[in-house]
């Protein structure tokens, strides 16, 4: 008997035991929120990033069923964007970690994923970015400090910058790490120059905004040091803020526009003989031109050989037209005050032949007319080549159907209906849509036939037919937030999803091509795919 | 006497003892065949799946019914009876901050009970169990909707658990073969991990259901709910 007994009950207390000590702990990941960066559209993917969990989660919208793919990225992902240009990537830029109890330090870094699910690529950038640049064709990317944002580090040096290669891989020259030369300021926004010809060669050119400065870097040559460009003298206390930048490839010449300013500063980059390898083969030669008062765009008009600047100045209730070679400026009354321009060719009343035209309107309730002006002989036509058409209300906003002759306005008003109007181009009528929606979050899709409305929390998704200006409407199971077209495979038509509220995930999948309730399908809770994998999927 | 001769001399008493010991019991055994029992316990699940429907290393609480006879005595030590069971399991917890989950395990098994009749108060035994686990697991969703996913995954059990019989403490209403019994037991269940693809349910109201979009199922993961477990039982033998 006592043989018997202590044989079982060894057995059964090792069973207790085993099982009070093999008891696990809870996977520290439940215990983290689900915050994830909103959506990015890359070909027929969206992908969400999970911070918490450092992970991309790319939702593959192309089949019949959807499928969802996970992909590590690096710890503290703070910004996930569509990369430029052709190439179809997503661009997940991540803070790293400066080390915690259980969590090694880790670099920041840039991760490019394939929608296709092919290995990502990634680059060290280091230091903990938080903003991030591409110039048009998604060659080239700058991470960056945008000003205001805390670095969470014990140190940091805000103007640093990781100049990144995308069409090459990682290595110890890519990216390039170096420090922007600083009058007291930080960046606040890159923007790149298209291909620029400087001593006979095109280059592109990164333009770093500063407070009172802007700092060209050659991306040609990453190794050659900055120009810093100050619009102000050092003793000028305004706060003249860069906010718009162009570049006239052709001739050399960057514009730049700020805020506080009531000139425009024209940088035309001179040849240089370089002192040697390392020194750069321009200079900029700085021109400040009076734009009017309180000047809130500017575009370029004109050919290359007679390229000139458009500006229009709300305080001044005019535009200007500025030779910035001649250093000359004629100056255009406005009947409504403008603050924004649209360059268009096309037909007039007057002139069935398409010409280069500019609308000029003022947006966010400046103005309640819009200003066509006929860029033919501007300079010497002046006032008599501008034509005001006056709307029912002042314009919230405009969305431009450049493929239409046309333009929708916003007039971003609480009422009911009458929100939205026609503005055909060509004849320079307008015609009112009845709208419950503002056009705020309108999306075009990819072959831009249609443009979408999904009014947060509605549960329809609304579209307008580009072609016939047909409204039509799909009732959802649930109310959503935001809508993305997505492009079809290989020419077939596309999917568009609408986006529904919860930190789970939830779309509805519209089929392009049939746009019916019947063909909509729904997805609840991809966030969560593989939950029960925890920190290990 | 040498020790040899004593020594054979105790163990000759002691299975003569044991002897009739057990004939005692096994005619008890043999006179209450049947049982029937509820059960309380926990289980230990060692696997990290699970800590998604749990919040702490507290073991979640196990409920059961079983019901069982003796169906054959081998010797007179051994009787070998069946079982059939139910047992309910459940543990909730709240997963990245936001969605409550929950985990209803619902296991059916048949059992193969071998009892040692040392004693006719106190009897070892050993169990093991075949059946099927019916995993429930919901999370629920921002937005108020639950996922939910459902999946029969097979299971077995294997534990050893001691005994403790009444005497006829109802002969005197007239129910001679009744008694109480009290066990309790250890072990390990081995539970087939299982793939959990989650989708909102559809709504009771048939129109609404009916009007419903389509919607595409969402895979969690795989649970594995194997645990080692404690289970004690309140016995009626008769």
């Amino acid at each position: 008997m006592n043989i018997l007994r202590l044989r079982l009950l060894p057995a059964a207390l090792g069973a207790l035991t085993l099982g009070l000590t093999a008891c696990p702990d809870r996977d520290p990941l439940f215990d983290t929120s689900l915050d994830a960066l909103p959506p990015v559209a890359a070909a027929q993917t969206l992908t969400w990033v999970d911070r918490a969990a450092a992970v991309a989660r790319t939702v593959d919208l192309s089949g019949a069923t959807v499928l969802t793919r996970a992909t590590p990225v690096g710890r503290d992902p703070i910004l996930a964007v569509p990369r430029a240009g052709a190439a179809a990537e997503v661009l997940v830029l991540s803070r790293g970690s400066r080390g915690e109890r259980g969590v090694p330090t880790a670099p920041g870094t840039l991760h490019a994923l394939s929608p296709a699910g092919a290995a990502p690529r990634t680059y060290t950038v280091a230091s903990p970015f938080n903003a991030l640049a591409q110039n048009a064709d998604g060659r080239f990317a700058i991470a960056y400090f945008r000003a205001g944002a805390a670095s969470e580090r014990l140190l940091s040096n805000p103007n640093q910058i990781a100049v990144v290669d995308l069409a090459a891989a990682h290595s110890e020259r890519n990216p390039v790490l170096r420090t922007v030369r600083s009058f007291g300021g930080v960046p606040n926004e890159v923007v790149f120059s298209p291909p620029m010809m400087i001593s006979g060669t095109a280059r592109t050119l990164a333009v770093v905004l500063s407070d009172a400065y802007v700092t060209l870097l050659d991306l040609a040559n990453p190794a050659r040091p900055e120009i810093s460009v100050r619009l102000t003298l050092p003793e000028d206390p305004r706060a003249v803020r860069p906010t718009q930048v162009l570049f006239d490839g052709e001739q050399g010449t960057v514009y730049v526009r700020a805020a506080a300013s009531n000139d425009v500063y024209a940088l035309r980059l001179v040849p240089v003989t370089p002192d040697g390898p390392q020194a750069n083969d321009f200079r900029p030669s700085i021109n400040q031109l009076a734009a009017g008062l309180n000047p809130s765009d500017m575009a370029l008009i004109g050919a290359a050989a007679e390229r000139k600047l458009l500006v229009v100045s709300p305080g001044s209730r005019d535009a200007r037209v500025i030779d910035a070679r001649a250093n000359t400026t004629v100056t255009i009354p406005l009947d409504a005050a403008a603050t924004r321009i649209l360059l268009f060719t096309g037909a007039s009343p007057r002139d069935p032949m398409p010409a280069a035209r500019a609308l000029l309107y003022g947006d966010q309730n400046t103005s309640a007319a819009v200003s066509f002006l006929e860029l033919t002989d501007i300079t010497a036509r002046r006032g008599q080549n501008v034509e005001t058409v006056r709307l029912p209300r002042a314009v919230g906003a405009l969305l431009p159907l450049p493929e239409r002759d046309a333009v929708m306005i916003d007039y971003a008003i609480s009422e009911a209906a009458g929100q939205i109007s026609l503005l055909d181009l060509t004849r320079r009528t307008v015609s009112p849509i009845l709208a419950e929606v503002s056009l705020a979050g309108a999306r075009f899709d990819s072959d831009r036939q249609r443009l979408w409305v999904a009014p947060r929390g509605n549960t329809r998704v609304g579209w307008v037919d580009l072609r016939t200006f047909s409204p039509g409407e799909v009732r959802l199971d649930q109310p959503v937030f935001g809508v993305v077209p997505l492009p079809g495979p290989m020419g077939a038509a596309g999917r568009v999803v609408a986006l529904h509220e919860g930190a789970e995930g939830a779309l509805t999948l519209l089929d392009a091509a049939d746009l019916r309730r019947e063909t909509a399908r729904t997805v609840r809770g991809f966030l969560l795919e593989n939950l029960l994998f925890g920190a290990a999927r | 006497m040498n020790p040899r001769t004593l020594t054979a001399a105790v163990a000759s008493l002691a299975l003569s003892a044991l002897g009739t010991s057990a004939q005692a019991q096994r005619t008890s055994a043999a006179e209450s065949p049947w049982s029937a029992a509820i059960e309380v316990g926990s289980v230990w699940h060692h696997h990290t799946s699970h800590t998604a429907f749990r919040h702490s290393t507290n073991p979640p609480t196990v409920a059961g019914l079983s019901f069982g006879r003796d169906v054959a005595h081998l010797g007179p030590l051994l009787t070998l009876a069946v079982e059939a069971a139910w047992t309910h399991e459940g543990s909730t917890a709240r997963v990245r901050n936001t969605f409550p989950t929950s985990l209803i395990t619902n296991r059916l098994h048949g059992g193969l009970i071998a009892r040692v009749e040392l004693w006719r108060w106190l009897t070892p035994y050993v169990r093991l169990t075949v059946g099927a686990a019916h995993l429930n697991a919901s999370v629920e969703g921002s937005s108020g909707d639950t996922l939910t996913a459902t999946r029969w995954t097979p299971q077995g059990s294997l534990g050893a658990g001691l005994l403790l019989t009444s005497g006829q403490w109802f002969r005197g209403v007239g129910w001679p073969r009744g008694k109480l019994a009290i066990g309790v037991e250890g072990g390990y269940q081995y539970t087939l991990p299982a793939a959990l693809d989650a989708s909102v349910p559809a709504p009771a109201d048939e129109a609404a259901a009916a009007d419903r979009l389509p919607s595409q199922t969402v895979p969690l993961g795989t649970l594995n709910a194997s645990a080692a477990y404690l289970r004690i039982t309140f016995n009626v033998r008769f």
